[in-house]
């Protein structure tokens, strides 16, 4: 598939793809090293690549990098609200980039796996800085957990739009293509970096 | 198993009402295990400080032939601050007796020795274990003295 096919337009830059995977894999490696004591510095060393990937990504979403770029996709729970009803009715808006719902929970991961990542490093140094041991594992098991409920609701998320959009969003974000169909869709296509 | 929950509820209610966190907490864990430990062998005779000192010193052939005790991170002295096998970092002292906030709940204490049993032992340890375990404990109430 070639990014100047009429058909398809270039949506997550290399950097989106190569975070959103990377994460995948340090949060996989995390969960599964996440109750021996034997793993101990796996899990850590996973969760130190896990902040510095979302580290990376909130910098990325700073600057005018396109659809990646947090301006693309603000944040409105109202509109993320009033997309939900659209989905549900049937009659949803297609967005090129992140729909205003899936907006919502990237949001939510970001705040979420950046507290998953500090809770944890302050676990791991206890005493360090903030001295409140229990606070702080309670604190990193609610908001790991929290980020695999959002995980749940991300992938649920694409498959939806894959299915109502007729278009696949895995493989979007492999090749970094989306399928553009409408001329309205076409309109107006951003400047992505790294094409 | 049922009446052995329900055996286990009343206690765990009981802790939950009177819940200190001293010493007398690590106590009631003790009496909870040992009452745990009478279900599961009416002849049981209770926990012993020394069947703990045993179980805690005991060193136990892991699957990477390494061999492995409690002491080995707690140090051979429960009252003193221990050391991480694998990370290096330090952990407070296991003695409740030092370190009030060990033992003072039965949910995390449960969970902690399910989580430790199996990644030394293979599986969860008795309760007839964790009884003596918790009662040997209770006994060192003095950090060596700095080298």
């Amino acid at each position: 598939m070639s990014r100047k096919d009429a058909s398809h337009e270039y949506v997550w830059d290399l950097f989106v793809r190569i975070f959103h995977w990377s994460l995948v894999v340090a949060f996989s490696v995390a969960f599964y090293t996440h109750a021996s004591e034997w793993d101990r510095d796996i899990h850590v060393r996973a969760g130190y690549v896990a902040g510095a990937l979302l580290l990376a990504r909130i910098v990325w979403g700073l600057m005018k990098t396109g659809y990646a770029s947090f301006d693309s996709f603000p944040l409105n729970p109202v509109l993320a609200a009033k997309h939900m009803c659209y989905v549900l009715h049937g009659n949803a808006k297609r967005y090129i980039g992140h729909n205003p719902a899936g907006s919502l929970v990237i949001y939510a991961m970001l705040a979420f796996g950046c507290t998953a990542v500090v809770s944890g490093w302050l676990v791991f140094n206890e005493g360090w800085l903030i001295d409140q041991p229990e606070l702080l594992q309670t604190l990193h098991q609610y908001s790991t957990w929290g980020w695999l409920v959002l995980v749940v609701i991300h992938v649920t998320g694409v498959v939806t739009e894959s299915v109502l959009h007729k278009d696949n969003l895995i493989r979007a974000m492999i090749t970094g293509c989306k399928r553009v169909s409408t001329k309205a869709e076409k309109q107006a296509p951003q400047k992505i970096p790294l094409s | 198993m049922r009446t052995r929950n329900i055996v286990l509820a009343a206690l765990i209610g009981f802790t939950a009402v009177s819940a200190q966190a001293d010493v007398a907490n690590a106590e009631k864990l003790v009496s909870i295990y040992s009452e745990l430990a009478k279900h599961d062998n009416p002849e049981y005779a209770g926990p012993t400080a020394a069947d703990g000192k045993f179980f805690f010193n005991r060193k136990i052939k892991l699957g990477n032939g390494k061999l492995m005790a409690c002491a080995s991170c707690h140090t051979s002295n429960p009252a003193d601050e221990g050391k991480h096998i694998v990370t290096g970092k330090p952990i407070r002292p296991l003695s409740p007796v030092v370190n009030t906030k060990r033992f003072d709940d039965f949910e995390k204490v449960e969970s902690k020795f399910t989580q430790h049993c199996k990644d030394i032992i293979g599986s969860d340890c008795t309760a007839a274990e964790k009884a003596s375990y918790i009662t040997y404990l209770l006994t060192e109430k003095t950090p060596s003295a700095k080298k």
